[in-house]
């Protein structure tokens, strides 16, 4: 299932010819890792860290801990992309890379 | 407080430097209500450079790594430096100390303190000693980047620059993700951990993070966004992109990559990245020569010279790349600089035509025989330092040589009268003399090798002009091509990180 929504993140940038649709893929891969490394650090029947629980067994909190970064990291990548792409069709008026001549 | 003591707290303190700016602006803004923004940063940057010349003075020949943890947790955040990471020092306040001349182009407090967090990140990237803070310090700075590029309103230079760069920033995730799943450690001494792996495991990590730090460090055939990112902004911000930020590509590559195959005696990474670095310096060199867009050429000459520093990576020759990194930083700031000394000749119509004072053309002219490796430059020493050991790739080497030479050699360049910066050339000839002074390298003797160059040269000079309008229907030949098309660059990412997966053996067919 993980390398399925990888798969299809991966088509969606490299396809897409709208810019939002491209970063909307871009965020579906970062989503995907995340949830990756989340689920590797995963224990069957085991607590959430919490540490004022009385359970003996707990789950690794490293993968929540960093993640929470990455999550942070990705929102700001999101909230910045969005706003050039708003820019650039201001400017513009397209956000089709087809239709973006460089020169 | 003795100079060991000194040296570390300053290690400590290298990337809050920025951030302390930062904060004194927006107190200067809010309970001042005034903008002191310029003071702020102008401190900010000789502070670095004060604390760059303390870490490089106590490091250069300090034996091993420094290693500081926060604490004694299996994922503390490690701060360490080594000798090698003074190289990377000396390539960052290259640039910094070039801003001091040209702050003033950042237009106002906000750019300033986007300006900050950026070079929070970059030097937070020199001390930081652990995978996880290397992902997050370089987030920092190339946020801040795509900012920066943004701000005279070239847009799309921007969302492309983000677009790549979070593609390479998720196959480094995936990497971090792989190694917390089989080594539990993240420091840069990850190698130990490693050792442990299966070998298929491992060619899987160092698969990740070498793609990823191919793409951010802007090796062929995932190259072409640095001609547009570099060059959309103002030349601040261009010269340290082509000075600094593209090598921590190389920085990621050595440390996370290299150095633990090394250790492994995983010979096959080596072997990709010869191959890689051969082809990246040559294709954007031909791309180069057929360029009529000068800020285009020199920044992408930044591309040829990753090649060149990959092929001295791949043969181990790790102090010379670094050293050549630090030379490259300044003639590529120089270069960057010195374009806004130039006037394109609009009476003309002329893109070919440029111009200029007299003393920019003539450093301008040093700083790209410089880069190329003319003698007797320092880069020319580290040629020969090159094809002196493996000379296999003399002719690769000329030919690129040749290309990018004659990239510039094909523009018309005419003197005009215009106010000259004398304290910025001066500045100029200073850092000249002291790179010759200061560092270890010295130019071989001139034999045949020196011939060679000059024969080269002087084709590039009287030919390269002829060979470009005999040739003119290949004009923009990369654009041609189709390599600097945004869906083409994505679709090279996935083909190049598959190549290599083939190359490594992790499938087989």
């Amino acid at each position: 299932m993980t390398l399925l929504i990888l798969f299809i993140g991966l088509y969606g940038i490299i396809v897409c010819d709208n810019l939002i649709r491209k970063i909307m893929s871009l965020t579906v891969v970062q989503g995907i890792m995340v949830m990756s490394f989340l689920t590797s650090g995963f224990q069957p029947g085991a607590a959430a860290p919490i540490l004022s629980v009385p359970e003996t067994v707990f789950v690794d909190p490293i993968p929540q801990a960093l993640m929470l970064t990455a999550i942070v990291i990705g929102v700001c990548f999101n909230a910045l992309a969005l706003a050039f792409v708003i820019k650039y069709y201001q400017h513009h008026g397209t956000i089709l890379v087809s239709e973006i001549h460089e020169r | 407080m003795n100079a060991e003591s000194l040296a570390r707290t300053v290690l400590f303190f290298l990337p809050v430097i920025p951030l302390l700016g930062n904060v004194m602006i927006l107190v200067g803004k809010y309970a001042l209500r005034r903008d002191i923004s310029l003071a702020v940063l102008v401190s900010v940057v000789i502070t670095q450079l004060a604390a760059g010349a303390v870490l490089i003075i106590s490091f250069v020949d300090y034996p091993g790594t420094y290693t500081a943890a926060v604490s004694q947790w299996n994922y503390s955040i490690i701060f360490s430096f080594d000798s090698n990471k003074t190289y990377f020092v000396a390539a960052y306040m290259t640039p910094l100390l070039f801003t001091l001349f040209r702050l003033p182009l950042l237009p106002g407090p906000y750019p300033r303190m986007i300006y900050l967090f950026y070079l929070a990140g970059c030097s937070g990237l020199l001390v930081t000693g652990d995978v996880f803070t290397f992902y997050v310090f370089y987030e920092v700075m190339i946020m801040a980047a795509y900012v920066l590029i943004g701000i005279k309103g070239k847009y799309f230079a921007s969302i492309k620059y983000m677009i790549i760069g979070a593609s390479s920033s998720a196959l480094f995730l995936g990497g971090v993700i792989l190694l917390y799943a089989s080594g539990e450690y993240f420091g840069f001494a990850y190698v130990d951990n490693l050792t442990r792996l299966s070998s298929y495991n491992v060619r899987l990590i160092l698969l990740l993070f070498s793609s990823a730090f191919f793409v951010k460090g802007a090796f062929f055939p995932v190259s072409a966004w640095v001609s547009t990112c570099h060059t959309a902004t103002n030349s601040l911000i261009s010269a340290f992109l082509s000075a600094f930020t593209i090598f921590t590509g190389i920085y990621g590559l050595y440390y996370l990559v290299l150095v633990p195959a090394d250790a492994l005696g995983f010979d096959a990474i080596f072997q990709f990245l010869r191959l890689l670095s051969l082809v990246t310096m040559l294709v954007p060199a031909l791309f180069l020569f057929f360029e009529p867009h000068l800020k285009r050429v020199i920044a992408g000459t930044t591309v040829f010279t990753i090649g060149f520093i990959g092929l001295m990576l791949s043969y181990r020759m790790y102090t010379v790349a670094f050293f050549y990194i630090v030379i490259h930083g300044l003639y590529k700031t120089l270069l960057f600089l010195l374009y806004d000394h130039f006037e394109y000749d609009e009476a003309r119509q002329d893109e070919l035509r440029f111009g200029g004072t007299k003393a920019a053309f003539a450093i301008t002219g040093l700083a790209v025989l410089f880069t190329t490796g003319f003698y007797p430059a320092l880069t020319y020493a580290l040629k020969y330092e090159f094809v002196g050991s493996v000379p296999g790739y003399r002719v690769v080497v000329y030919a690129s040589m040749f290309l990018v030479l004659g990239a510039f050699f094909k523009f018309r360049y005419r003197v005009i009268s215009k106010r000259e910066n004398n304290l910025f050339y001066v500045t100029v000839l200073a850092l000249f003399a002291m790179y010759y002074t200061f560092f270890p390298f010295s130019p071989g003797v001139p034999g045949i090798s020196f011939l060679t160059d000059l024969t080269v040269l002087l084709a590039a000079v009287f030919g390269s002009r002829w060979l470009f309008f005999r040739l003119e229907r290949f004009s923009r030949l990369d654009t041609m091509l189709v390599f600097r098309n945004l869906n083409v660059e994505l679709l090279l990412i996935v083909v190049l990180f598959f190549v290599e997966m083939v190359f490594l053996r992790i499938v087989v067919f």
